[in-house]
């Protein structure tokens, strides 16, 4: 699979219609660059997207908000909370609370499922590259995602990242179709050179690598 | 082939007077679920349109309405419709009393049981007890159809749905919202 950073507006609506198609089969989410409702089912796009593609045709992408992150817009997250976490993990003062980005929107191809390729995105997504495109190398932003329980368990942590709980996301209406009370949502944080593996986070993108199943 | 299932104001294009202003449009789902907000921009490109059948001091009385009505039509069908990457369309004819907006898509199954219930609802119970529940329940899981009750409420319009099984097992599904002219101006 090649992985590259999406750069033209080309590689940005690949990615976008990629997850459109997925989350609203899947979810019934809408997208929107300038405005959300999450009880109308209405999301923000992610601002930055890490494509894979196979035969040059994407199968995989995923989101990175570098601002505006959906767990302190709508997780109620604060950076305190963050903070006082960071401190705990050792991460303090390399990291902090301001500076911070979010995963989302893992996204594969219907007709490309059963390949492995998730999983690798995932784990690829947590690269330095792609997490910290654009920012300044001695500030490096921590990670922070949110998720179904079930997820952490059957993807982020078979992968080999550490997930630290920050608190419970709210129940909201968007997320109807993808959470429920037995397997709920919640906010964590990633401090990525503590809680990612020197394989995913050292790896170089763009670049082209095996996915095993 | 089953038959068609006609509910509520559904009138077939072929039975209704000839229009004296019409337009279609052919959308693709997908655009829409992927920008939002284009929902709106083509409701109001057809509202604006539309507008100049109207007398000039009711022009932007008439959009608003014209408007409403069909971007309520038009976010339902990009929402409901199965192929997302396939078209949807959406048309709107004024035949001077009256101005009919009507959405064509493809639906699933689970879709269009979940929507019969929603007109069977329009059609029987009390307008305003109907709308309060929505708006307390909004927030819970299923369909609201909060939007239709508005239309219904607040513009008096008529609306009907004609769903026609198809042998893929999917539904072609037409929804038609008729706005009095006096309920647009």
């Amino acid at each position: 699979m090649a992985l590259r950073v999406a750069r033209t507006r080309g590689d940005v609506l690949q990615c976008q219609y990629l997850i459109a198609e997925v989350y609203n089969k899947e979810y019934e989410v809408v997208f929107s660059d300038d405005s959300y409702d999450l009880d109308a089912k209405v999301e923000p796009w992610p601002h930055r997207y890490l494509m894979g593609l196979v035969d040059d045709q994407l199968v995989c992408c995923m989101g990175l908000y570098v601002r505006q992150t959906y767990v302190e817009r709508f997780g109620n997250v604060s950076d305190e909370e963050i903070d006082a976490l960071i401190r705990e993990s050792g991460g303090s003062p390399r990291f902090a609370a301001a500076r911070k980005r979010e995963i989302t929107k893992l996204s594969v191809r219907p007709d490309q499922r059963g390949h492995g390729y998730g999983g690798f995105m995932l784990g690829a997504s947590m690269a330095r590259d792609f997490l910290q495109v654009d920012g300044a190398p001695d500030e490096p932003h921590i990670l922070v995602a949110c998720s179904k329980r079930s997820l952490w368990d059957v993807l982020w942590h078979p992968a080999g990242i550490r997930t630290r709980v920050i608190k419970p996301f709210p129940i909201y209406k968007v997320h109807e179709r993808y959470s429920s009370p037995q397997d709920p949502m919640d906010s964590r944080l990633v401090v990525p050179e503590l809680d990612i593996p020197p394989r995913w986070y050292d790896r170089p993108i763009p670049g082209e690598y095996e996915v095993e199943r | 082939m089953s038959e068609a299932i006609v509910i509520g104001d559904f009138v077939d294009a072929a039975d209704g007077p000839p229009a004296m202003t019409s337009v279609e449009l052919k959308l693709r789902a997908l655009d829409l679920v992927a920008q939002w907000k284009r929902c709106g921009v083509a409701a109001d490109s057809l509202a604006a349109y539309f507008a100049y059948d109207f007398e000039p001091d009711v022009r932007a009385a008439a959009v608003g309405v014209l408007s409403t009505a069909i971007n309520e039509l038009l976010e339902n069908a990009a929402k409901f419709c199965a192929d997302k990457r396939g078209s949807l369309e959406v048309s709107v004819r004024h035949h001077g009393e009256l101005v009919r907006i009507e959405t064509r898509h493809t639906a699933a199954a689970g879709r269009v049981l979940a929507f019969q219930g929603v007109l069977a609802e329009l059609g029987r119970a009390s307008l305003p007890e109907l709308f309060a529940e929505r708006i307390e329940h909004q927030k819970e899981p299923g369909a609201s159809g909060i939007g239709l009750i508005i239309l219904k409420k607040d513009y008096g319009a008529r609306i009907g749905a004609r769903l026609q099984p198809r042998a893929d097992g999917q539904w072609d599904v037409q929804v038609q919202v008729s706005l009095d002219v006096e309920e647009v101006r």
